[in-house]
């Protein structure tokens, strides 16, 4: 094995644990005050398949790195984690959780869609067992995006605010800046993010006007990089990481 | 008082290929789709399931063996096929004998009503009226497509699911009570 893929890979992975858990947290705090019970069970049942993904992708990180998982996700800061933007902001209406949700969940089809042919075989294999749960979390999202595109003014009008507000970070997916992330490209290992931009910006574009919905104008004024946070990422790892901080040296 | 709540839906699931429907429950969902996707959130996400049907309520007769038996049903004016003669239509027919376990399907019928199916289905299957019954308008079920069992069944296989006994909190808290 190649020491330098190896670490690029690990980077990659960390970014993908990231994202996930902290997506699953923030559609965690649905739980309780979602719009009816049975979405309720729903959406905790995504949230917590988020957060399996993370565990996933965490166990290949360790493999890989030989990190252990716990300390990763609970000791630690925010200048050390490597998510998107868009998944930490606060969870908003029901229809920014919805839209943030589908937004990433456009993407992850795409993305798992592109590891199944990857020459590492325990990322190709991870890619299977997620994709199946992520296509179900697709539809769900996308049933609710109809509805709520199509449905009454006011729900109309709050997911195109949701639109418009996440649309420019949704990019940041696709951004890493890493000029070494052609080497993980050339061997086979991890998919050109250029590729799968096209592919999921038709995607979204086309289904958004299904649901009646416009995508704005306004685009990200600069790549934002995976150690840029805003003030939201702190307050919600302080929340996640405050029990396993109370007893470091606890056995779970 | 306005009722904000969405229209209500019953359940059934077949847990494999050699199972009879069982009923799960009831949810609240706006139409068909979301219903067989708040069936599976609710009631399918861990067992196993290889279909999942969905009817709106107002399709469903539930009955129990006392209000079989008072015969309350022989009065209703659609028993007997109401004024417009309706033409019969299929009727699943589900009963559990006692509190447990789920209601199971015993059979199909044809009926012109859900109290009719459920008198057929006794007289015909010569089952005693004890325990709990119910009455699906066939026509009124909708199914998950073959092509979204996939997604919506096969994570649920990969996955155990723990029961609280699984969890010894009460001994643990009782150890560390007894700590000097």
């Amino acid at each position: 094995m190649n020491p330098q893929w190896e670490e690029l890979l690990a980077e990659k992975l960390q970014g993908m644990v990231d994202d996930e858990l902290i997506l699953g947290h923030r559609d965690s705090e649905w739980t309780g005050h979602a719009p009816i019970l049975e979405e309720d069970i729903a959406f905790a049942n995504i949230a917590q398949d988020e957060m399996g993904h993370a565990v996933m992708w965490l166990e290949l990180l360790g493999q890989l790195s030989g990190r252990d998982p716990d300390r990763l996700v609970f000791f630690r800061d925010a200048g050390d984690y490597r998510n998107i933007q868009m998944v930490e902001l606060p969870k908003g209406d029901w229809a920014f959780s919805m839209v943030r949700q589908y937004l990433f969940d456009a993407w992850e089809t795409v993305h798992l869609g592109a590891l199944l042919k990857s020459s590492f075989q325990p990322l190709r294999q991870a890619a299977q067992k997620i994709i199946k749960e992520e296509s179900y979390h697709r539809r769900h999202t996308e049933a609710w995006m109809r509805r709520l595109g199509l449905g009454t003014e006011e729900s109309h009008a709050r997911s195109q605010q949701a639109v418009n507000q996440l649309w420019p970070y949704a990019f940041q997916l696709f951004e890493s800046g890493d000029r070494r992330d052609r080497i993980l490209v050339e061997e086979g290992i991890f998919p050109d993010q250029m590729g799968l931009k096209e592919n999921w910006r038709g995607q979204v574009i086309a289904f958004f006007a299904n649901c009646g919905l416009e995508i704005p104008k306004s685009r990200p004024e600069a790549p934002i990089d995976r150690r840029e946070h805003t003030e939201h990422l702190a307050p919600l790892l302080s929340e996640l990481q405050k029990v396993a901080r109370l007893d470091p040296l606890a056995a779970w | 008082m306005t009722d904000t709540q969405w229209r209500r839906f019953e359940v059934f699931v077949q847990t494999s290929e050699e199972a009879q429907l069982e009923y799960a429950g009831s949810v609240h969902a706006a139409d068909f789709e979301i219903a067989l996707m708040n069936g599976r959130d609710v009631f399918v996400r861990r067992p196993r399931c290889r279909r999942l049907f969905v009817v709106p309520s107002e399709d469903v007769l539930f009955r129990t063996s006392e209000e079989l038996l008072s015969n309350g049903d022989r009065h209703q004016p659609d028993l007997h096929g109401g004024p417009g003669d309706e033409l019969p239509s299929p009727y699943l027919v589900f009963s559990k004998a006692g509190h447990r376990g789920p209601l199971k399907c015993a059979g199909q019928v044809e009926a012109t009503s859900g109290p009719q199916a459920l008198e057929i289905a006794i007289e015909r299957l010569g089952i005693d009226r004890s325990g709990f019954w119910a009455a699906v308008a066939e026509n009124a079920m909708i199914g998950n497509e073959f092509a979204d069992a996939e997604s919506m069944f096969t994570p649920a296989e990969a996955k155990s699911y723990r029961l609280h006994s699984d969890f010894p909190v009460n001994k643990l808290m009782r150890e560390q009570k007894e700590k000097p």
